[in-house]
């Protein structure tokens, strides 16, 4: 049977696994999860991801922001992959809604393992749906080590508003992980998210927005085509500025197709 | 702007060095073959602490996925086409691989000594 075929079979299954696992991450906690990108594309594989987080802190006004994904993506061919975020988010003491679209492209320029680090280029481009928001692109570098078992990704993205009434100059953000392959099933390791304010001014440390901590990441093998990935992360805030607390979750289903 | 382009130049500058640095292709090449959903040969030696330049030619009229754990790589082999995969540097030891679409008969190692 070939790959394709069995790929179709499962499908519905997949799609109910899938939609039951977003019900429950929806009624538990959802955020704009931010997450570091891997400049690896792998040709032919379709992605299927849910993303969520919560945050906790003692200030009213950064308790419990919430938002969630849900997300396709492809493989296009060896060197790009393209996907669609949905995105729903909760501000603090708001209700839940609908908030942007977006189109997430990978480049990856180098091959995997052949230089010193591996290299890729993300670019973005949300659509948002809220009045008083703008729309944005986000353009980035991405890069990935391998030392042995030990993996590190880092992301420097730039972003910049679009429309008038928006705010001017490239925002710049920073995403770091650097995990232990110890098994397929459990690769823990540490992430740091940096939001250090706008290129042409950068705020003062206590004011950006710095959270770090513990991640632990995986695949589970399905006994079917395919993997379903997880990723759950733990972050502390590290500037006055920053949320206490962050839960950040992803689980995603890959296969060939 | 000039802060852009200064950062913008530091960080160029610093991918370019840290991409160029090893192209001096100082990389082994083997040839692994598949064929009838079966990795020609099953064993590849290599040798320890050097990188390898993996290329994976499928004869098959079918796709294969060049999946390992051990070594961390995950490739498409689309039908009748090849594709390099770098592999390496690997300590002593066996790595092992499989052909993800015909796992029971596309298995093989590779050997690090």
């Amino acid at each position: 049977m070939s790959p394709r075929t069995s790929f179709l079979r499962i499908c519905p299954a997949i799609f109910q696994l899938f939609a039951g696992l977003v019900l429950v991450v929806f009624g538990s906690f959802a955020q704009a999860a931010p997450h570091v990108f891997s400049p690896i594309v792998e040709q032919g594989e379709l992605e299927l991801e849910t993303r969520a987080d919560s945050t906790f802190d003692r200030r009213e006004a950064l308790h419990h922001a919430r938002s969630y994904n849900v997300d396709v993506g492809y493989g296009v061919n060896e060197f790009w992959a393209a996907e669609i975020e949905t995105q729903w988010k909760q501000a603090p003491m708001e209700p839940r809604q609908y908030d942007s679209t977006s189109w997430e492209n990978r480049f990856q320029l180098t091959p995997q393992g052949k230089y010193w680090l591996d290299a890729g280029i993300f670019a973005e481009y949300e659509r948002v749906v809220r009045d008083g928001d703008h729309d944005n692109v986000t353009l980035g570098l991405l890069l990935q080590k391998e030392f042995g078992n030990n993996l590190t990704t880092f992301n420097l993205l730039f972003n910049r508003e679009l429309g008038t009434d928006r705010e001017h100059g490239l925002g710049v953000e920073y995403r770091f992980q650097s995990r232990w392959r110890v098994h397929p099933t459990f690769e823990p390791g540490i992430e740091i998210y940096g939001e250090p304010g706008r290129l042409e001014h950068i705020d003062s440390y206590e004011n950006q927005r710095v959270r770090a901590g513990p991640a632990l990441v995986g695949a589970l093998p399905l006994g079917l085509p395919g993997k379903l990935k997880y990723e759950i992360a733990y972050l502390f805030g590290a500037s006055r500025a920053s949320e206490h607390r962050t839960v950040r979750t992803m689980l995603e289903y890959e296969a060939h197709f | 702007m000039k802060h852009i382009s200064r950062f913008l130049a530091v960080t160029s500058a610093l991918l370019f060095l840290g991409i160029a640095a090893p192209v001096r292709a100082d990389e082994d090449s083997l040839v692994l073959i598949i064929r009838n959903h079966r990795f020609e040969p099953q064993t590849l030696e290599i040798p320890a602490d050097k990188k390898v330049k993996l290329i994976i030619r499928n004869m098959d009229a079918t796709p294969e996925e060049f999946d390992s754990d051990d070594l961390h790589r995950e490739k498409l082999i689309p039908a009748g086409k090849e594709v390099a995969v770098y592999i390496g540097p690997l300590k002593p030891g066996s790595y092992k691989f499989i052909g993800e679409y015909n796992a029971a008969t596309a298995v093989g190692t590779v050997v690090a000594k």
